[in-house]
């Protein structure tokens, strides 16, 4: 199984969460945009990235809707719920809490 | 919070489990989407269609496997596990329709039993009574030294009622048959006089029309009745055309001002109801006097049961300064009413609860050991499917479910089961359970069944299911495995199994017998009289009609005078009480020269009016002295015939003969003195109880101290009593066509009546027990026939080697009797600790009576013996050759 790095599957939620608070898109574009936005790198593999999209909606955190796309076709559309919004709300202020007290044991160590 | 994840979470499970297709198609076209969306990318920057895709495929790392992992994320895949293992389940029950068919039928018994005790006592010590906050509704009674507990005199009721702050309000009930006429044949109705306060206290409405309001509970009110729903619907069709017409009950025309709701009824089902006051108004003036009235109070908010009695205890010991002459020791009881009403059954059914629980667990026993033989069967489709990577709690999941499956169709089964019981149940039952109405399946049995077949399934299943799952996996699936598998262990299990239901079927066997030879020594009890060959009917009179002492007299003197006139009769008589009824009053008297010195002194027997030829016709054996004559009249000196226990309580060493006594617990001039002129042997009241001091009347002089209205008539007959009643009813039309005839029987069915209740436990439990025994002696008898088969090639060997016929015979049933010993021994032990429960239902036999201890045991490892004497034998059969070629 292609897994991410152990870092990222702990915040991929949190990821994907952030990506769609910012628009409803399909998954497609959140492949894109996860490579783009981390600067490449974050190696999310298209593999993982359908079965986590999928964990978020039966947890009732996004929602899907199929649209006609751009192209023409159909594609399945996800977005932020009421509840995804909240759940990523705790999961950035844990990621804060985390990370600044990481740095600063790292800085600890440097000093 | 939960309400919005539903909203979203909701469809998506209920779409993965009844739209799986449509999930999975939409999850492909995902996923297809995306690979052509990459590949798409791919050639835009330059690359071979071809090679595009194979890279967006790789990239995705295998369609299947992705879709595999999306669909694990849809949080129903238990629930699609369970519907597989159901069908599996169900495949594999079709499979064996044998195993499959025993074992349903014995749960259905099992569970049936259960669902139909469980029904009674649902209804009868579950269920609140129909009544507004039925927890607050309390009796109160008082209590003498001579009586522990009796109905309240009137004078005290009131004083009660218009003392206590722990109640609302306290409200009155007197029941008393009524004849209804004009309405048909006379019919005898039980009617209730009920204060205007009962129905509001109970939080009971009118159906149509209204209760009774004050004004029309007082003497002097206006005469009305309530009808009750069944009686109504029974004699007047429903119809409220009925309101406001008038009925005649005991000669005097009541106004129906209301009907009641159906299901409606307080201590007994009543046909109609009347004003108390009225009837109250009748009572004479005396604290000592108890007419039968029952007080009902509502306890107020916040006050408790403790708090009531403590006042209403207070309240008795100031009635008691007040009134020294008639409240002497007085106190008075307050009990909750269902409490009340079920606490002489609640027992009995805990008993029987418990009884058929033990069945049902020997019933899983059964079921486990058939699921033990059948795990070698199963063995290999275990390995194969463990081998393929089914884990060993799947596995046990798996079993479980196959044996929840079986006992949840035994339940179905078994609750149509005790649908069909519950009739005769309750015909059986009788009077032996209150009547509270409503004892059917309802939800809470429903509920009980289910969980009862859940506990079940899971009881029965765990151990095979845990043995099963255990299969070692190479061995099975190699064929060398044939005769040797289970080992050891699977043995212990299916001993322990045989060994507790052994156990556990002479606890019921034990408990079954005490109770049968305790009914058994209730039926040798002496009556005091010859049973045989009596007819007896009941005649209450109308006070109404027959007011003068002379008019009822007349007619009772010509009643039995026709009785003994028809020509199957032999001799007739009649009595107010018969005896063993259980009840029948008791009244104060003194004796002439020896007056109480102080209220504790008084005095109390049972009192007895009877016509001449009484005694006779019930062949009583006259001791010393005389009978009571036709020529014991108002007119003649005053006489009494006394019992053999009264002459010796109150006269001991000397003669009643001659004695004088008086009726009333002090002397007084205005009542005539009476002589004893004869002595009598004792008749019993009650079989399990000793025969009391009675006093017996001549008719006519006790009407002159009591009025009497009503007559037990009993007549001895050549032939079968019951062939004489058309005569008896034309004789009785012939001089009163008005005259009601009710509750015509032999005295054999008056004694059987008596002792129902025992009847009805010990027939039950005898029955569960004899189901405990076949059951117990099915799993033994199983055990040893599958133990035979599985050593077949052992004894073959044995046999080849000289072992004789005898030896084998021996050696199997050795082999079952030891695990009987041991479960008789435990059930033995077992059945000691349990049969103190049981002490209160026996009649001369202790609850740890050496000879049903013994028998049982005896008889049950007798029939033990033949249940392991069967396979035995045909294991003397085997055929060494056969055997030993197998291997």
């Amino acid at each position: 199984m292609s897994k991410p790095s152990d870092l990222v599957q702990g915040t991929l939620d949190m990821l994907l969460l952030k990506i769609l608070a910012l628009e409803p898109m399909n998954g497609f574009a959140v492949s894109q945009r996860l490579k783009q936005v981390s600067r490449e790198v974050l190696q999310v593999s298209d593999g993982s990235l359908y079965p986590a999209l999928h964990k978020l909606e039966q947890e009732g955190w996004i929602t899907a809707e199929w649209k006609t796309s751009d192209f023409g076709r159909r594609a399945k559309y996800y977005s932020l719920t009421r509840l995804g919004r909240r759940q990523l709300e705790r999961e950035a202020n844990n990621w804060d809490r985390l990370s600044s007290a990481i740095s600063r044991v790292i800085k600890l160590k440097e000093a | 919070m939960h309400a919005e994840r539903y909203r979203y979470t909701l469809p998506l499970r209920l779409r993965s489990l009844f739209q799986r297709r449509r999930a999975d198609n939409d999850l492909d076209d995902e996923l297809h989407d995306h690979i052509d969306r990459k590949t798409e990318e791919y050639v835009t920057s330059g690359m071979g269609q071809e090679e595009a895709r194979r890279q967006a495929l790789m990239e995705i790392g295998g369609i299947e496997r992705r879709k595999e992992e999306c669909r694990d994320t849809r949080r129903v895949t238990w629930l699609q596990d369970l519907a597989q293992d159901l069908r599996y389940g169900l495949r594999m029950l079709r499979k064996a329709p044998g195993f499959t068919t025993v074992a349903i039928l014995t749960l259905a018994l099992g569970i049936g039993a259960n669902s139909a005790i469980f029904s009674v006592v649902n209804a009868v010590l579950l269920r609140p009574l129909a009544f507004r906050d039925s927890a607050k509704l309390c009796f109160v009674w008082e209590s003498l030294p001579s009586f522990p507990q009796l109905n309240p005199s009137y004078q005290n009721y009131v004083d009660f009622r218009d003392q206590t702050k722990s109640f609302e309000d306290i409200a009155a009930l007197h029941r008393q048959q009524m004849t209804m006429i004009g309405h048909g044949d006379p019919e005898r109705l039980d009617a209730g006089f009920a204060t205007a306060t009962l129905f509001p206290l109970l939080g009971v409405n009118a159906l149509e029309g209204h209760t009774f309001t004050t004004d029309e509970d007082r003497f002097g009110g206006p005469a009305v009745v309530l009808l009750s729903y069944g009686f109504w619907q029974r004699n007047f069709g429903g119809s409220r055309s009925i309101l406001g017409k008038n009925i005649v009950l005991d000669d005097q025309s009541y106004t129906v001002t209301g009907i009641l709701p159906p299901g409606f009824q307080i201590v007994a089902p009543a046909d109609v109801f009347v004003p108390f006051a009225p009837w109250a108004h009748g009572l004479p003036d005396d604290r000592n006097w108890h007419p039968g009235i029952i007080a009902i109070g509502r306890l107020r908010q916040g006050v408790t049961l403790q708090q009531a009695r403590a006042e209403m205890h207070t309240i008795a010991a100031r009635l008691v300064k007040q009134y020294p002459m008639f409240d002497t020791g007085m106190d008075a009881i307050v009990s909750g009413v269902q409490d009340a009403l079920v606490k002489n059954v609640r027992p009995a059914l805990l008993v029987l609860l418990g009884a058929v629980a033990l069945v049902l667990l020997i019933a899983c026993g059964n079921i486990a050991n058939l699921l033990l033989a059948r795990a070698t069967s199963r063995n290999k489709e275990i390995a194969v499917r463990v081998a393929l990577g089914a884990g060993r709690w799947r596995m046990v999941r798996q079993l479980l479910t196959e044996s929840v499956l079986l006992a949840l169709v035994g339940a179905a089964f078994g609750l149509l089961l005790a649908r069909l019981l519950m009739t005769p149940l309750l015909d059986l039952a009788g009077q032996s359970i209150p009547p509270v109405g409503g004892i059917g399946l309802d939800g809470k049995v429903l509920g009980f069944t289910l969980v009862v077949a859940l506990l079940v399934g899971v009881l029965f299943g765990l151990a095979p299911a845990l043995q099963m799952a255990k299969v070692d996996i190479r061995p099975a699936l190699s064929d060398a495995s044939r005769g040797t598998t289970g080992g050891a262990h699977r043995h212990r299990v299916r001993n322990v199994l045989v060994v507790t239901e052994v156990a556990l079927a002479i606890v019921l066997l034990i408990g079954a017998g005490l109770l049968m030879r305790s009914f058994s020594r209730l039926q040798d009890v002496q009556p005091g009289f010859e049973p045989s060959h009596l007819l007896v009917a009941d005649l209450p009179l109308s006070p109404k009609v027959y007011e003068q002492p002379a008019q009822r007299m007349e007619f009772f003197d010509s009643l039995v005078q026709r009785a003994r006139s028809l020509p199957g009769v032999q001799s007739a008589g009649g009595a107010l009480v018969l005896p063993v009824t259980g009840n029948g009053s008791a009244i104060h008297f003194n004796i002439q020269g020896r007056p109480p010195k102080t209220p504790h002194d008084y005095i109390l027997v049972g009192y007895r009016p009877v016509t001449a030829g009484y005694l006779e016709t019930l062949h009583v054996p006259l001791l010393q002295g005389r009978l009571i004559t036709n020529s014991d009249t108002e007119h003649s000196p005053y006489v009494a015939v006394v019992n053999e226990s009264m002459a010796k309580e109150y006269f001991p060493g000397q003669s009643a003969l001659g004695k004088r006594i008086q009726v009333g617990a002090v002397p007084d001039n205005r009542i005539p003195w009476m002589e004893i002129v004869g002595i009598i042997g004792d008749m019993k009241q009650s079989l399990a109880s000793e025969a009391q001091s009675e006093m017996y009347l001549p008719y006519r002089q006790a009407d002159s101290l009591i009025p009497i209205f009503s007559m037990s008539l009993v007549m001895r007959t050549a032939r079968e009593p019951l062939t004489e009643v058309s005569a008896l009813r034309s004789a009785v039309r012939d001089l009163s066509s008005n005259q009601p005839l009710v509750k015509i029987r032999t005295m054999e069915d008056n004694i059987a009546t008596s002792v129902s209740d025992s009847h009805f436990r010990t027939l039950l439990l005898g029955i569960f027990a004899g189901s405990a025994l076949l059951l117990a002696l099915i799993g033994l008898y199983g055990l040893i026939a599958y133990s035979v088969a599985q050593r077949s090639s052992e004894i073959g060997v044995r046999m080849a080697l000289g072992a004789q016929p005898n030896d084998i015979l021996k050696m199997v049933v050795g082999q079952g009797l030891k695990l009987v010993l041991i479960g008789v021994a435990a059930g033995l032990a077992g059945a000691f600790v349990l049969s103190r429960l049981l002490t209160q239902f026996l009649y001369g036999v202790a609850p740890s009576d050496p000879a049903t201890f013994v028998g049982v045991a005896l008889i049950l490892t007798a029939v033990a013996a033949v249940a392991c004497w069967i396979p035995a034998q045909r294991a003397t059969r085997v055929d060494p050759i056969i055997a030993l070629r197998y291997e």
